[in-house]
Formats: C-alpha cells, structure tokens, sequence
C-alpha cells in the first residue's frame, strides 16, 4: 500500500499577535484554562467551520465585524455584514419581512433569504439581547472573542479572548476576508457532508 | 420439562413507536412507506408543524431546569418515568441497566465530593459523553453508537497508539484516536454518508486527511446541546436508577 504523506505547517505567527495584544487577558473568571495555545486553537476550528460554509456556498451573517471599503472581496459570496448598530431586536427572531428588509437588503438583493451560519465579533455585556435572541432562534452561532461567561447560551464554537484592540480586530477581519477571497473549489468531502442536510 | 425462553427480536425502529419520538434522529426511519409505520410518521410530522417557520435547529441545554409546559398528573407518572428512562437508553445505543446504575453512583458520589457541590446532572452527563462510542459518533466518523461499537470489537480503534477492543472506555483530555489502515475505505463511506448536523462539538479537534480524533478540552463545563435531539430529563433518569 502506498502512504501518503502529509505536510504540517506551523504557523506561529498568529500566535505571537495573540500574546503581543494580550488576548488572553479576559475580566470573567471560569474554569476552563485560556492558555494561547488554547486560543489559537479555538480560533483555528472557527475559521475551518467558516471556511467550510463558505467554500459550499452557504450563507453566512457576519455581525461586529469592521466595514469593508473594498467590495471586490464579496463580488461573489452570498455573505452579509452587519454593524452592531444597526441591529434591531426581532431582527431575524420575527416573520415580518418588512421589518429585515429594511436593514438586511442594502447590499444583497435577497433579502429574505435566510442564514445558514451567524457569526459574532466579540460579544460583550450589551450584546446579550442580541445573543439571546440568536440562540432562541436556532441558527449556529460562532462568537470570535468573548469578555462575558455564555453558559446560558447556545452556541457551536466560543473563542474566549480579549479582541477588543484596534490591532487584534484588524487582524481577526484579516484572517476572514482571506478565507472569503479564497475560490470557492469544493473538496469532495466538503461537497457531501452538505448535500444531505435537512432544515 | 424445560423450555427455553422464546426471545422475540424487536428491531431499533419500532421501539421508536411507543416512545413517539425518533430518539436517535434517523433519517431513515421518514421514508418509510409500509401502513404500520403510518402513525408514528403522522406524529412526526405533527410534531414539526408546532415549531416555528423561522425555526432553523433546536437545541436542548441539559443543563438547565426545565419547567414543563403541562402540569404532571400522578396517574401519567409511572408511564412518564418509563418512557424518559426508555429513551435516554436508546439515545446511548441500548445500555445494560448495571451500567446505568453504576454511572448514577459515580456521578452522585463525585457530586458530594466536590467542596461547592456540582449538579450531578453535569458528572452524570459527562460520563456518557466522553465514552469512546459516543466521540465516534459525534464526530461523524460512524453513523449510529451500534456502528462505532461494531469498529471497536472488530480491532479498527486505536487510542495513543494502543488497541482498545471496550466501547466504553473513558477518553481524557490530551488522548488521540486513530484508526487502523484496513478501515479507510469504510470510514470513507460513512462519512460521505453522514450530515453535517449536529457539528462536532467544541472539545473534539477532529481531521478528516488524517483520520484524527483530540481530546482539546474537558467535557464537563462545554456547551453541547446541539448534539441532542431532544429533552432526556436527567433528573428523572437519575432518580429512576438510583436505587
């Protein structure tokens, strides 16, 4: 039998910008240890779930993160970005299209269409309704950076570190918008796991 | 004379029936066509039209205290029990009741120990998802905890390089999974075959090149509530099987 050899990168960069930034440095107390090598690989599996929604062109609510100038990056995707000020509640929570419409339809010309996969940038104690009402709903929910304890809250993925800082929230919508540049070539396993999927 | 005692196979599904609920979330069970399944499947459907358009997955905390929306007559208390009992077993892949009763005590034992006392419910919970046949499943490399136990008496199950023939084997927190070369091509097709949902949880660093299980994290405190499909009542379970 022929073995196949795979190569493991080590990227230690992202690691030296976490420790740099002090992201490890959160108020609330809880039991889990947040080392960075904890972190970064909370913030890998994120990013790999993210990656996988994307490259099966599914639709994806990007909620927090920095306004992008450059539309060129999402010419193609389904994606959506939402400013946290702009969040109502009942936004997704209710059936009254008119109500979405309004927000969600400044971009994209679907506007009704739901989201396959939410995803929060640094939830903080104001952010709660928010948090709730996503939860309520059903949709997965991935939350980059947490200063509050979400026990109460269900979601998928929680990356549990301070990115609050200038720099770290530049470096985080950096590692987003490159996987979102990334054409959108299916692996075969990609392909299958969500042909069968079922509302 | 002695006879022997004549034991009737039941097949997974139509225990499903009296429980009226599809436990295990297959797929399967909703296509089929036969009149005897008629009734369950008008059930399902029935069920499914109660919830929410805008509904996208449900998820069921275990951990929280659920108030139920009905008042718990005591005549409907004996059948109530049964059934939460019934199908936190089927949930698992059929347990032995010695081992459910074991699990109990452990999990009530550690409770005590601990100086701000823990809700039982998360030890109790605990011991049952970090059972090896239970990791498989939820990381999508079977499809059901009967087919993960099948792959491990079969020899195909390694943890840390050593061959592990007991599905009930606790993993711990740093220990890697991996499979035997024989077994590529099956685990090929389960997951080509499996859905996404519900995603791996949180503590499970899995890859899919590689064939590759990490235990990341401790499963006690992670939020996994969308590995279920429904309310178990862990309460009532541990109070049913504490005796």
């Amino acid at each position: 039998m022929k073995l196949k050899n795979f190569k493991v990168k080590k990227y230690t960069l992202l690691k030296l910008y976490l420790l740099k930034y002090q992201a490890h440095k959160i108020n609330f107390q809880s039991s889990t240890s947040k080392t960075i090598d904890y972190i970064e690989l909370c913030l890998k599996q994120a990013l790999n779930l993210i990656y996988l929604y994307h490259s099966s062109n599914k639709r994806i609510l990007f909620i927090g993160f920095p306004y992008i100038k450059n539309k060129l990056i999402l010419k193609d995707s389904q994606h959506f970005f939402l400013q946290k000020s702009l969040w109502t509640n009942g936004l997704l929570g209710n059936n009254d299209v008119s109500s979405t419409q309004g927000i969600l339809s400044m971009n994209s010309s679907s506007a009704n269409k739901t989201f396959d996969l939410v995803v929060l940038f640094n939830a903080s104690i104001k952010d709660l309704p928010v948090l709730k009402e996503l939860s309520s709903i059903g949709y997965p929910l991935v939350v980059l950076g947490s200063q509050i304890s979400l026990k109460s809250i269900n979601t998928i993925y929680t990356v549990p570190a301070f990115l609050l800082k200038k720099n770290m929230k530049q470096l985080c919508s950096f590692l987003i918008y490159s996987i979102l540049r990334k054409s959108k070539k299916q692996n075969k396993l990609t392909k299958l796991l969500f042909k069968k999927r079922k509302k | 004379m002695i006879t022997k005692k004549k034991y009737r196979h039941k097949p997974v599904y139509k225990k499903f029936v009296s429980l009226k609920k599809n436990v295990q979330n297959r797929s399967k069970l909703l296509k089929f066509k036969k009149r005897k399944w008629q009734f369950m499947l008008s059930q399902l459907t029935r069920i499914s039209k109660t919830r929410k358009n805008n509904c996208y997955y449900k998820f069921y905390d275990q951990s929280v205290y659920q108030v139920p929306r009905y008042n718990n007559f005591f005549s409907k208390n004996y059948k109530q029990n049964l059934t939460v009992k019934k199908s936190f077993n089927l949930f698992y892949g059929s347990l032995s009741n010695s081992v459910l009763k074991k699990n109990v005590a452990t999990a009530l034992s550690r409770s005590n120990q601990v100086q701000n006392r823990i809700n039982s419910k998360l030890f109790f919970k605990e011991l049952f998802e970090r059972r090896l046949d239970v990791v498989l499943t939820r990381s999508h490399f079977t499809l059901s905890i009967m087919n993960a136990r099948q792959l491990i008496s079969h020899g195909h199950v390694f943890i840390n390089n050593v061959r592990v023939a007991n599905a009930s084997t606790l993993l711990k927190k740093g220990d890697i999974v991996t499979f035997s070369k024989k077994s590529k091509k099956l685990l090929d097709y389960y997951l080509l075959n499996s859905e996404l949902w519900p995603l791996p949880p949180q503590y499970l660093q899995i890859s899919y090149k590689v064939f590759q299980i990490l235990v990341v994290d401790d499963v006690k405190f992670s939020n996994n509530s969308s590995a279920f499909s429904m309310w178990l009542n862990l309460n009532n379970v541990i109070e049913s099987y504490k005796r």
